[in-house]
């Protein structure tokens, strides 16, 4: 039969130190430990195009939204008419969105809603483009994290020309606009 | 239980599990293909800038006027583009899943078809790496195969599925102007056209050369002499805007040409009594047009093949490719491109139609072919493969032995049935980069080029079994451009330095050489006993035929002559690089 090892003070103190020194890193550390999302500033944006072409998803994460408090329900929408269209209806020939991802409802003269259909997006940001350009700039890109994979390294974040990709804790995975500012964690998602 | 152990031991369950391991093995392979074309395709799919569209909707929006057909057309292709784009990625994934679960049969039913494969009694006098060899052979062997197998069937369904989408924009119905006939016209399948019969075609002037392209006019009379300048004997004249070297067409009180540079493809209508331009047809590019315009010399042109006029449809080729017929008011029927031909002159040859069938001589340097092309969908009824090229036109000869095809190439004079495509003679009897058609008359085929040879091939046998011999060969003085033609008796035939020549049909004896002011690219063309000509500075000669040169009159049409001329009813149809001009005896 062995003998069993006695523990002396000193060992006994160096566990309890080393045990302390472990769990106050861990609860310091653990906050900043939160999973975090991929996401874009839509204030940083360029509207390049790379969203479409550099997202490891085809078609990309990343999606045009529409933001309704901004929009001004133009009849002569410029994020979903060709610029010098003929006529200002849903003809092919008329939109400006390759995808036809813009669905025009009629409201009332001479409003009509804009609804984006994330399906058929596919991120090319030609919408929120001349929408900012012309119009109310109520248009604009985020990625959608229920289809976004979170790769490690984002490959649009790599490649985005105006590094505006950044990644957010899980509890504000969403970067609005609002009015003239853009707010990064609005009241309803965070 | 011994019941089981008998069942275990039979090669049942190894059977099973083996053909379930093939079946598996082989869909997944399938579908692994299919999945990785998919992607590539997606990959390859630019709905942000499709080319095509973008070009449209831009000239869409610079069009002086509304267009609807153009508006039509920009939706049809916008929709077969977002559905070709989001079909495929649908299909991507479903595809995944599909290969998830067949690629988990799979591997469930390779476990035990190796768990029940048939156990063989040891042999005690082999080595035991021998018998591990034996024991992994048959599924090496059927691994191999089987790899074989779907590599095959792969490549099989890889090809079929992405002929798939090509053929849909290549087979793109042009949708008809105006209104209904727009929406109509662009989905359905094309209605079937009557083709005119031979005896039809005789009374017009439906191709280059006129009937059959063989420089023979059915019609005898024509005026022998006119004046331009002083509108002696001109019915009417039209001014042309646009380049082309292809000669006038004419189908009933219907005249046709076409017209193009580097940007713009235009057919024109106008009315033989008056002269009136009938219509004006801009051909807008196809789905699969090439985007950048064709290297051509200038002396070819955007618009050197002449039209084919076909009873109720005319057709147009471009030196970029793109076919498309046209009925007589202007609506375009179908459209096809053929892609730039890798032809460093530009794209010649003329159209010819018979029967149900358009050829389309594709003379390339790269796999050239001929086309017998449907008159009513614009598809391939056939394709015959061609070994040389040449910027020649066929011609349709009506032998004794039935109707031919005749094509000249760069050492082949070719027979070919009309019907079927197929090959019925071909004899090695020219040289260099041949430009002349074929001229037929009286059994014998008369070839020739410049710097080269010219022979005169006769036809012999029956129908079904012709052959072709080399009757005779001349080599003094050749075409370079022009083509020539036959009365029978004789071939005459102008050449680039300014000669007319006369040979002996059955002996290739020069008969009689006229000197002239300048060489030939328009072709004769036989009229009774007259034959016609004009040379490039535009010097028209008319001559009687016979063993002798008797020249019934000599005139300036006041112009270059590049174009070959119709005629028709007592009537000239004339094209100069200016003016469209109708002579008529007084």
């Amino acid at each position: 039969m062995s003998e069993r090892k006695k523990i002396d003070r000193r060992d006994f103190m160096r566990f309890t130190g080393a045990a302390a020194f472990t769990g106050a890193t861990w609860m310091a550390v653990g906050e900043k430990a939160e999973a975090k999302y991929w996401q874009l500033d839509p204030a940083k944006c360029t509207q390049c195009g790379q969203c479409t072409t550099h997202c490891v998803l085809n078609p990309s994460a990343v999606k045009c939204l529409n933001q309704f408090d901004i929009c001004g329900y133009c009849d002569l929408c410029f994020g979903y008419l060709q610029p010098g269209s003929r006529d200002l209806d849903s003809g092919a020939e008329n939109q400006l969105c390759p995808t036809a991802a813009i669905e025009r409802k009629y409201i009332e003269a001479p409003y009509y809603e804009y609804k984006i259909h994330e399906d058929k997006c596919i991120g090319c940001a030609k919408c929120v483009k001349a929408c900012l350009i012309f119009g109310n700039g109520s248009f604009y890109l985020q990625i959608r994290q229920d289809i976004c994979i979170n790769c490690n390294e984002c490959s649009i974040a790599k490649s985005c020309p105006s590094d505006c990709f950044s990644e957010v804790p899980q509890s504000q995975p969403y970067m609005f606009l609002t009015g003239d500012t853009y707010l990064a964690h609005p009241p309803a998602l965070s | 239980m011994l019941e089981k152990r008998e069942f275990d031991k039979s090669d049942f369950l190894w059977r099973l599990s083996s053909t379930i391991t093939i079946v598996a093995g082989l869909f997944s392979l399938l579908v692994f293909i299919l999945i990785i074309v998919n992607y590539w395709m997606i990959k390859r799919a630019d709905p942000v800038n499709h080319e095509l569209l973008t070009y449209l909707r831009v000239e869409y929006a610079n069009a002086p006027e509304k267009d609807e057909a153009l508006a039509q057309r920009i939706r049809d292709l916008d929709l077969i583009t977002r559905k070709a784009f989001f079909t495929s990625q649908t299909h991507l994934r479903i595809g995944a899943w599909v290969l998830l679960g067949s690629v988990s049969i799979f591997l469930i039913a390779f476990k035990n078809m190796m768990r029940w494969r048939p156990q063989l009694p040891e042999l005690a006098d082999v080595p035991t790496a021998d018998k591990e060899f034996l024991a992994y052979a048959q599924s090496r062997h059927l691994i191999t195969w089987a790899g074989i197998g779907l590599l095959a069937g792969g490549m099989m369904t890889s090809y079929f599925s992405e002929t798939a989408l090509t053929a849909e924009l290549l087979a793109q119905p042009a949708a008809a102007e105006g209104g209904a006939e727009s929406a109509a016209g662009a989905g359905q399948a094309a209605a079937a056209v009557t083709a005119p019969a031979w005896d039809e075609m005789l009374v017009n002037w439906p191709s280059f050369r006129g009937p059959g392209a063989n420089g023979v006019a059915h019609f005898t009379t024509a005026p022998v002499s006119w004046d331009v300048e002083s509108g002696e004997g001109v019915r009417w004249s039209a001014d042309l805007t646009m380049p082309g070297h292809n000669s006038p067409v004419i189908w009933g009180n219907r005249l046709y040409i076409s017209s193009a540079d580097e940007t713009v493809r235009e057919v024109a209508c106008y009315d033989t009594e008056t002269g009136d331009l009938v219509w004006k047809k801009t051909i807008n590019a196809l789905p699969t047009s090439p985007r950048e315009a064709p290297d051509v010399m200038e002396d070819t042109g955007h618009a050197a093949s002449t039209m084919a006029a076909h009873g109720d449809l005319v057709f147009a080729l471009f030196a970029n490719g793109d076919l498309v017929a046209l009925d007589q008011e202007g609506n375009q029927r179908w459209g096809r491109s053929f892609g730039i031909p890798d032809n460093h002159y530009g794209h010649s040859s003329s159209l010819l139609a018979y029967g149900d069938i358009l050829y389309v001589q594709y003379d390339q340097a790269v796999e050239p072919k001929l086309h017998g092309v449907n008159i009513s969908t614009g598809k391939d009824a056939w394709v015959a493969e061609r070994n040389k090229i040449s910027w020649a036109s066929p011609i349709l000869a009506q032998t004794t032995f039935g109707p031919q095809v005749i094509l000249a190439s760069e050492q082949d004079a070719d027979g070919y049935d009309p019907v079927t495509g197929n090959l019925l003679w071909s004899v090695k009897c020219l040289g260099g980069e041949v430009s002349p058609s074929p001229a037929y008359a009286n059994g014998m085929v008369f070839v020739a080029n410049e710097y080269a040879v010219a022979s005169g091939v006769t036809l012999e046998g029956a129908e079904g079994a012709v052959t072709a011999t080399v009757s005779w060969e001349f080599n003094e003085l050749l075409p370079e451009v022009s083509s020539p033609v036959g009365d029978g008796d004789r071939f005459y035939f102008g050449t680039a330095i300014g000669d007319i020549v006369c040979l002996d049909a059955k002996t290739g004896e020069t008969l009689w050489v006229e000197e002239v002011e300048d060489g030939f690219y328009a072709s004769p063309i036989l009229v009774g006993d007259r034959i016609y000509i004009a040379d490039l500075k535009g010097n028209m000669y008319v001559f009687r035929t016979g063993s002798a040169y008797e020249e019934l009159a000599r005139f300036s049409l006041g112009e270059p002559a590049f174009a070959t001329p119709a005629f028709m009813d007592n009537r000239v149809y004339l094209r100069t690089p200016e003016k469209l001009y109708c002579i008529e005896a007084p």
